[in-house]
């Protein structure tokens, strides 16, 4: 059972049309929990890479699928984000990760963004329950 | 989002972008790259000193670039990686899959 924390949510439409949005909504709150500069731009490459992926891959596209994205700030020095969706069960965490020494030739571009995502925060955890997929992010200011 | 400029030299073609090269703006990206092929020069640099953001996607569209590049003989290299843009080259292995130089002058005059 997680530990009770006050989240603030935005739910929209899973399309690329929202992520500018959803960006912002993260952002702005990082900004307000005073994340120093680096820590806001890999907060940033994190939420596009998972939620871009969620975007292309959870819903098929004659579903009207959304996405919800909360954060919050309890302890300070701590922020934290968590995503959730209702498509298709998917655990990016459990994905190889991609072949980094390959040449421009033999490079294939899948796997990168999730490999990504990883490296930018301090925590990341995924679960499934209730039909329900929640990433839940942490990073350490 | 995103501001692509092209300087023809002597000795090839500087390609300077500026912005943020991600999900939202790598399909113009690659766009503006189909009219970088177009022009047939031999010896291409990607200056980067001016680019503030890269995720995967703009990444990808880099590979892509370069894979069309080299498949038809020409020779490709970026430079001016700075700040986050550095960090994300490093991370994924480009910085040492591509050729990187600290200026298009030098990335130019290497070949």
């Amino acid at each position: 059972m997680p530990e009770a924390r006050t989240f603030t949510w935005l739910e929209r439409p899973a399309r690329m049309e929202s992520f500018r949005e959803i960006e912002e909504f993260v952002l702005d709150a990082g900004r307000a929990a005073r994340l120093p500069e680096e820590k806001l731009w890999k907060l940033r490459l994190a939420l596009e890479e998972l939620v871009v992926n969620i975007i292309q891959h959870a819903y098929s596209p004659a579903e009207c699928g959304s996405v919800e994205i909360g954060w919050g700030s309890d302890r300070p020095g701590e922020f934290s984000v968590e995503i959730r969706h209702a498509g298709v069960a998917f655990d990016p965490l459990s994905q190889e990760e991609p072949d980094l020494t390959l040449d421009v030739e033999h490079r294939v571009p899948g796997g990168l963004g999730i490999f990504l995502a990883r490296k930018m925060v301090d925590q990341i955890t995924y679960r499934y329950a209730n039909g329900i997929n929640v990433l839940s992010l942490r990073l350490l200011s | 989002m995103i501001d692509v400029q092209c300087l023809e030299k002597a000795n090839g073609l500087v390609v300077v972008v500026a912005g943020r090269l991600d999900a939202q703006t790598s399909t113009q990206f690659s766009s503006l790259s189909a009219e970088v092929l177009g022009r047939g020069s031999k010896n291409i640099v990607l200056d980067l000193s001016r680019l503030k953001y890269i995720s995967s996607m703009g990444l990808r569209s880099i590979l892509n670039l370069a894979q069309a590049l080299n498949a038809g003989g020409a020779r490709f290299a970026v430079c001016g990686l700075q700040g986050m843009v550095a960090e994300v080259f490093e991370i994924t292995g480009f910085a040492s899959v591509l050729k990187t130089f600290e200026t298009p002058e030098e990335a130019l005059s290497d070949a």
